[in-house]
C-alpha cells in the first residue's frame, strides 16, 4: 500500500466542510500520514482555541481511530527537512535578505515524503505546491507583486532536485475521487449539482483551486 | 531604518489621535507588506494594532460608548510611550508598550463590541491574507500576524486570490495521478 503524506492546509479543509469521512475511505486504498508538526497545527494549537476545537477534534478522532497516522521525522530527515526550509527560503531574495517562503510544518511535510518513500503530497496552500511544481512561475507571481525580487538560480536547482517527483493533489481532487466513487451519495445524490457544491466548499475553505478549473471540470459531467 | 520605524509608530499614534481611520487602514498595509518582505514581527504587531484601531474607531456604536474615551486615551499613552522608547534604542520596552496597547484593545473590544471573535483575531487573518497575497506561503503568513491556520485559510478562501494565479494542472489530470498511486 503506498503512503500519501499531508499538509495542515488541506486536513483543516477537509474536516472544515465535514469530508473527513472521504480520509477514512481513501485510508482503505493507501496509508494516510502527516509529520508531527501538522498534528501540532491541526490538533494541538487549535483545541485550545473555542472556535476552532470541533475541527481539531475531528482529526484528533482520525488520529485515535488510526486511519491517519501522525509520523515523527527520523533524524536524517529531520536534518532533510531543516536542509529544504533552508534553500527554499534561499531561492529568492530582496533587498540582500533572503525572502522566507516556508515554515517548519511544510518542511516536515516534504521531508516525512521522502522518509515513507512516497510521491503524493496533499497540499491546499499554494506556495509549496508551486515550489514543486514550478518554481519559476512562483518567481513571475512574486515579480508581479514584489518590486525588485531577485531569485538565486543555484539554490533553485538544488530545490528542485530535493523535490523532484513529488506529484501534488488538493482537497478539491480528493472529492472530486470520492464523488466518482460514489463516496459521498450517503450525503449527496450524485449529480453536477452536489460537485459543485462539494468542490466549493473546499474552495472556500482555502483551497487554492480556482473557479475556471472547477469550471474546466464539472464540463466533463 | 530606525528613523522610519519611528516615522511609521508616529504616524500611527497621529492617525488614531485625530480619527483618521482610512489613513490608518493604509498605514496597516503598508506595514504588513513591509513586515512581509523582511519577516519582521514587531512592524507587522504594529500593522496589527493600526487595523484593529481603524476598525474600532470607525464603529459608531463603539466610539459612542462612554467607555471609549477612557479607552482611548489609555490607548494612546501606550502607543505614545512606545514611540519614546523606539526613540531611545530601547526596543524591548517598545514592543512592551505596543502589547500593553494590543491588551487595551482586547479589552475595550470584550467590553463593547457585538462579535465574540474578537477585532484583534479578524485583523491577524486579514492582514495574514494580505501576506499570502503578497507571495508569502500559508504557514509564514500565519505566523507573521499569530493568525490560526484554520482562520487564514477561511479567510483566503472568501477571496479572488486564488482565481488570480495561473492554471497548472487541473482537476482531472491530478485525480489520474491519485488514482495510479491508490491503484499500485
Amino acid at each position: 500500500m503506498n503512503s500519501i503524506v499531508f499538509d495542515s492546509s488541506s486536513i483543516i479543509s477537509i474536516s472544515e466542510k465535514c469530508f473527513i469521512k472521504v480520509l477514512e475511505k481513501l485510508s482503505q486504498k493507501a496509508e494516510l500520514a502527516i509529520p508531527k508538526k501538522v498534528e501540532f497545527e491541526s490538533i494541538t494549537r487549535p483545541s485550545h482555541i473555542k472556535a476552532f476545537e470541533l475541527n481539531a477534534l475531528r482529526i484528533q478522532t482520525a488520529l485515535s481511530q488510526g486511519w491517519i497516522k501522525s509520523i515523527q521525522l527520523e533524524p536524517e530527515f529531520l536534518q532533510l527537512s531543516l536542509r529544504v526550509k533552508e534553500t527554499a527560503n534561499s531561492c529568492f531574495f530582496i533587498n540582500n535578505r533572503p525572502f522566507v517562503l516556508i515554515q517548519d510544518g511544510e518542511a516536515e511535510t516534504l521531508a516525512l515524503l521522502r522518509q515513507l518513500g512516497a510521491s503524493t503530497l496533499v497540499i491546499d496552500e499554494r506556495n509549496t505546491r508551486m515550489l514543486i511544481e514550478d518554481i519559476q512561475g512562483l518567481h513571475s507571481y512574486l515579480q508581479a507583486r514584489i518590486a525588485g525580487i531577485m531569485k538565486n538560480e543555484q539554490k533553485i536547482a538544488e530545490l528542485k532536485k530535493m523535490l523532484s517527483g513529488i506529484k501534488v493533489c488538493r482537497s478539491s481532487e480528493l472529492i472530486a475521487w470520492a464523488f466518482e466513487k460514489g463516496i459521498l451519495e450517503s450525503e449527496l445524490q450524485k449529480n453536477k449539482e452536489s460537485l459543485e457544491a462539494a468542490l466549493y466548499a473546499v474552495k472556500y475553505s482555502g483551497c487554492a483551486v480556482s473557479e475556471r478549473e472547477i469550471n474546466d471540470y464539472l464540463g466533463n459531467f | 531604518m530606525l528613523k522610519k520605524l519611528i516615522q511609521e509608530s508616529e504616524s500611527l499614534r497621529q492617525l488614531f489621535k485625530r480619527n483618521k481611520h482610512f489613513k490608518l487602514k493604509d498605514l496597516s498595509r503598508q506595514l504588513i507588506e513591509e513586515a512581509a518582505l523582511s519577516d519582521d514581527r514587531l512592524k507587522a504587531l504594529m500593522a496589527l494594532i493600526a487595523y484593529s484601531l481603524y476598525k474600532l474607531s470607525s464603529k459608531g456604536h463603539i466610539t459612542k460608548n462612554p467607555k471609549w474615551d477612557f479607552a482611548k486615551k489609555e490607548i494612546l499613552q501606550h502607543l505614545d510611550k512606545a514611540v519614546q522608547e523606539l526613540k531611545s534604542k530601547d526596543f524591548r520596552e517598545f514592543e512592551s508598550q505596543l502589547r500593553l496597547a494590543v491588551e487595551s484593545i482586547s479589552r475595550i473590544d470584550s467590553e463593547i463590541s457585538n462579535y465574540a471573535h474578537s477585532t484583534f483575531e479578524k485583523a491577524r487573518a486579514k492582514l495574514a491574507s494580505n501576506a499570502y497575497a503578497l507571495g508569502l506561503s500559508l504557514g509564514q503568513a500565519a505566523a507573521l500576524t499569530g493568525a490560526d491556520k484554520k482562520d487564514l485559510l477561511n479567510y483566503i478562501g472568501f477571496t479572488r486570490m486564488h482565481d488570480e494565479a495561473g492554471v497548472g494542472l487541473g482537476i482531472k489530470e491530478r485525480l489520474k495521478n491519485l488514482e495510479e498511486v491508490l491503484s499500485a
